[in-house]
């Protein structure tokens, strides 16, 4: 039972995962556009989410590779592959993982313009450099006396569950403003963002005769909430699972955040829109575990001879391992959305819902849309050209096509219908690498059940 | 009516969770992951010192000689398997105006000489340093010769010659060992 938990986690960790929600974004029929922009536009009176299914939104990606790359032709040799992929990689490509999963999403709009929402979701977000230097290191090893850059190692992963409530204020004809609060619960973290360290040659010469030099080698990985992973062993399934429940639900590690929005007509037809979303940060205090491993190494500074040579003893003597229990912050990755579309056809009946009237509306839209996302050494760029359709009352698609580090021929396609007051969208990303994921860099499925009502 | 259209719905939906679910993986061979090997080679340093000019200030009539050891422990025994070759280079730079002999014994823990590696070192001057190189390659027998061994006696002998009050012998050693995973 406890090795199938651990699977579950993994599971939950290492599976598919959504960053960009491009296709959700402006989606002013869907109640998911809230959290994607809190100043959005909503269609509808009330929502409640089908709990654990209302969102399930996962996404996987590499930048820099993908399987065909590596395993890819019956011909080819796969270590040659590996070898090639090592030399186009850069230290700035990447994998991301990540999953969100609503356990609960509601809403209401009350009777003066306002429409507020709350709900938990869970969230996993797995993000890791490809740590170029290391890898070579490992492949070729050190022969040809190259630089190897320990700060390459960078990566965080954590899985958390957030408890949110927002309000979304129809402030005119022409803007929306929405903020949401956020409380986050920790339930593991894992970040090792600021190593530093060289490892080269020094004194080469034409017999290949050097010294190896480790330089000011400095790795900190900072932990928390792992211990039941730890310990698993050690703990009834009833503990296990009552630790996990206690860290997921406010019980460990709690952090604040906030997300503001708004949605902005310019005139008739232009709309602009834009959101930050988790402007916030985790004070890690409990179950804390920092490893630091530090130290130097100069084969050149001392003679062989020299008892206190390192020959003279183990490399390990030169550098110290700690285990630190210091509280630590992490600071969520923040999200930027922005966008401008254009809608046309008039959609001349009035909205069913209680959505404050004087506003135009339009069947189609095409839009523009930027998003960006903070990650350890900067931002994560992605642009889109989007068209939506409002095919009926119960019926919409959007087509979008986005341009990011994975691709630059990434289609998408969202559909929603409502069966009475029942909804069901699907959203999926890169559908031109469907017919063969292998060669796909990244993957995104995004779905959701919900009840959605109009006070008419 | 309105039953209907949303009936026609479900198969435009159903076409996408079909695409989705039918979705496959191919022209790959991942049989090919027990094919993927690992051949770094591994540079490490062996021994480095330098024997300054004051050893010798005066003229010497006789050969002069000296032992020093070192530890010998680069791979632990779980890597050792994985080793394939070991290249071990030596470089040679003399100043002084003597002839010395190297050599390079190979030990056990106890004291047994597994391997032994000599060689000259011809005398240079300060304008005009002897430089010299080696490179010798172990394996098969001698691969497990040098693995079975844990540290390594260096016996410098120095041949009789003038003094000097200039100039330095250094000797530069490095190990490359290969690895396959």
């Amino acid at each position: 039972m406890k090795t199938g938990w651990v699977i579950l986690l993994l599971l939950t960790v290492f599976g598919i995962s959504a960053q960009n929600k491009q296709l959700l974004y402006n989606v002013n029929s869907l109640p998911q556009n809230l959290m994607t922009n809190p100043g959005g536009e909503t269609r509808f009176d009330m929502h409640a989410g089908l709990p654990f299914f209302s969102h399930l939104s996962f996404s996987a990606g590499s930048s820099g590779v993908s399987m065909y790359d590596i395993f890819g032709g019956k011909e080819s040799d796969v270590n040659e592959n590996i070898n090639n992929s090592l030399i186009s990689i850069t230290d700035k490509d990447f994998f991301s993982v990540r999953d969100q999963i609503e356990l609960v999403f509601l809403g209401w709009r009350d009777n003066s313009q306002n429409y507020f929402s709350a709900g938990v979701y869970q969230e996993t977000d797995v993000f890791a450099y490809f740590p170029k230097d290391i890898a070579v290191l490992a492949w070729e090893g050190n022969q040809n006396q190259k630089n190897f850059h320990l700060s390459d190692l960078a990566f965080t992963g954590e899985v958390l569950n957030v408890f949110h409530f927002g309000a979304t204020h129809y402030f005119s004809e022409d803007l929306n403003i929405g903020v949401r609060g956020k409380v986050y619960s920790s339930v593991f973290n894992v970040r090792s963002v600021d190593n530093k360290g060289d490892f080269f040659s020094s004194g080469s010469s034409a017999n290949n005769v050097s010294r190896p030099i480790l330089r000011k080698v400095d790795i900190l990985v900072k932990t928390s909430g792992l211990d039941p992973l730890l310990n698993s062993e050690t703990m009834t399934d009833k503990e296990l699972l009552g630790q996990f429940k206690s860290q997921a639900f406010l019980g460990g590690n709690i952090g604040f955040g906030i997300d503001l929005g708004f949605t902005y007509f310019l005139d008739k037809h232009y709309r602009i829109t834009g959101s930050i979303l988790d402007l916030g940060m985790i004070n890690h205090s409990e179950d804390v575990k920092t490893f630091r491993y530090s130290g130097e190494f100069d084969a050149t500074s001392q003679s062989t001879l020299d008892p206190d040579h390192p020959d003279s003893g183990e490399l390990g003597e030169y550098f110290q391992e700690e285990e630190l229990g210091d509280p630590y912050v992490s600071f969520r990755p923040v999200k930027l959305n922005a966008s401008i579309d254009y809608g046309f056809e008039e959609e001349l009946e009035p909205c069913k819902c209680r959505e404050p009237i004087g506003r135009r509306r339009y069947l189609n839209h095409v839009g523009f849309q930027l998003f960006s996302m903070k990650r350890p050494k900067g931002f994560v760029h992605a642009a889109t050209l989007s068209f939506d359709r409002k095919f009926s009352d119960n019926f919409f698609g959007k087509l979008t096509y986005t341009a990011d580090a994975f691709s630059f021929s990434n289609i998408g396609l969202l559909l929603s219908g409502r069966f009475s007051n029942f909804n069901l969208y699907l959203a999926a990303d890169n559908l031109l690498d469907y017919p063969n994921l292998a060669k796909a860099r990244n993957a995104s499925v995004q779905v959701g059940f919900q009840f959605i009502f109009n006070k008419g | 009516m309105k039953n209907l259209k949303d009936l026609l719905k479900v198969p435009l939906l159903s076409i996408v969770f079909i695409l989705v679910l039918t979705s496959c993986v191919k022209d790959v061979e991942l049989d090919q992951i027990d094919e993927i090997q690992l051949t770094p080679t591994a540079v490490i340093d062996l021994l480095d010192f330098t024997l300054e000019a004051d050893l010798l200030a005066f003229e010497q009539q006789e050969t002069i000689g000296f032992d020093r050891e070192v530890t010998f422990e680069v791979v632990t025994d779980d890597l050792k398997q994985n080793v394939t070759s070991v290249d071990l280079f030596f470089d040679t730079t003399n100043s002084l105006p003597r002839k010395f002999q190297a050599t390079l014994y190979f030990m056990t823990d106890r004291n047994r000489v597994n391997h032994t590696i000599s060689f000259d070192i011809l005398p240079g001057n300060k304008e005009t340093p002897q430089i010299s190189t080696l490179k010798e390659t172990f394996e098969g027998e001698a691969l497990n010769a040098l693995n079975e061994s844990s540290k390594i006696k260096i016996r410098m002998e120095m041949d009789p010659g003038p003094g000097a009050t200039e100039g330095q012998l250094q000797l530069l050693s490095t190990a490359a060992y290969n690895f396959e995973f």
